[in-house]
């Protein structure tokens, strides 16, 4: 996974609602979230169980505050979540091509203009990354593979000015994982940019006594 | 009289504590129904299968050692059974797809290695026949 943070200019901070279906499974998780590029991100997961998640370079945390246990993984890179990472490529569509991604085709049609992106590494699983705009706002992202399924839609709605800047505050998901297929739609509301994260996010540390179990990722 | 009223309460723990224990049952095996699920989709058996081809045993050997990571999105406002049996299921699974696919790769690779280096040898050696 890619770290795209670095293209942010502020920090931002804001309350999130995500709602998850799939087959198997329907939940509802909601809480706070911070992120403070280049590579940090804390949330806070008030419902349905009180959860921190935070990252540290490439380590990321899962603490319960409550139940004193929690997780601590290491990897080779930053492992965020969708909440926090759905916002990014409103900020700066230009990422992509800092990210290997060239631009092979664009169309316009209906009002709309369509950008195509390819990666540049022939051996990736990707084929395109299909970015559609409406009025200069990102109203969809489609990551389509090698054999011309689309494993990843992202659909950008109700955008609202925010510190000169058009954010959307909502993102809905649709992923293939096979037979099944999963929707995750994120809410966010009270979203602002903060010149710093606050003192007790930023210098957030779990107990000293609480012994984590440490895994690999 | 007493044992009656043992009875009752054993029953009474029993039905309090069920629950409880259902529920643990059920954020486990829902955990385990969705690392299945995701480790299916997540892992490249092409990547693999390549790997097995290209290197041999060191590819099967590396679809082994390395472990497949689940996404930190899929974690968020689980419980830490949740958590624990997720990321264990999702990394067998995984390195099971893993392996079996370098295996695979690593078998083909050598039959048409095989075949290659046999057409080979009798095309060389009709030549040199053929020369003399």
């Amino acid at each position: 996974m890619l770290n795209l943070s670095f293209l942010l200019i502020a920090a931002f901070t804001g309350l999130f609602t995500q709602i998850n279906i799939s087959k198997t499974e329907n939940d509802t998780i909601k809480g706070r979230f911070y992120m403070n590029p280049p590579a940090s991100y804390f949330m806070h997961v008030s419902y349905p169980i009180n959860q921190v998640l935070f990252s540290k370079s490439d380590t990321t945390y899962i603490y319960y505050p409550k139940r004193k246990e929690g997780f601590k993984f290491t990897s080779n890179y930053t492992n965020t979540t969708d909440v926090s990472k759905g916002l990014m490529p409103v900020f700066k569509d230009e990422y992509l091509t800092k990210l290997g991604m060239i631009l092979v085709k664009s169309d316009y049609k209906k009002g709309k203009l369509i950008k195509y992106y390819s990666p540049s590494d022939s051996k990736s699983p990707l084929k395109f990354i299909k970015i559609v705009y409406k009025n200069h706002l990102i109203r969809k992202i489609e990551i389509i593979n090698r054999d011309d399924k689309v494993i990843k839609r992202s659909v950008y709605g109700n955008y609202e000015k925010i510190d000169k800047k058009n954010i959307p505050m909502s993102i809905v998901n649709y992923s293939s994982t096979g037979k099944d297929s999963i929707v995750s739609e994120i809410k966010y509301d009270s979203l602002n940019f903060i010149e710093n994260i606050p003192d007790s996010v930023q210098n957030y540390r779990i107990p000293k006594n609480i012994k984590l179990k440490e895994m690999k990722w | 009289m007493a044992l009656k009223r043992s009875i009752v309460i054993l029953l009474a723990v029993v039905l309090l504590v069920t629950p409880i224990l259902m529920n643990a049952d059920d954020s486990t095996s829902s955990a385990i129904i969705a690392a299945d699920r995701d480790a299916k989709a997540n892992t490249s058996g092409a990547l693999w299968f390549g790997a097995g081809c290209l290197f041999g045993l060191l590819g099967v050997g590396a679809a082994y050692i390395i472990e497949p990571s689940p996404s930190a999105q899929v974690l968020l406002g689980k419980s830490p059974e949740y958590v624990a049996a997720y990321t264990s299921e999702y990394k067998s699974i995984g390195r099971s797809i893993q392996t079996k696919n370098a295996l695979t790769g690593c078998v083909v690779g050598a039959v048409v290695e095989s075949i290659v280096y046999v057409v080979y040898y009798f095309v060389v050696v009709s030549a040199v026949s053929s020369a003399y």
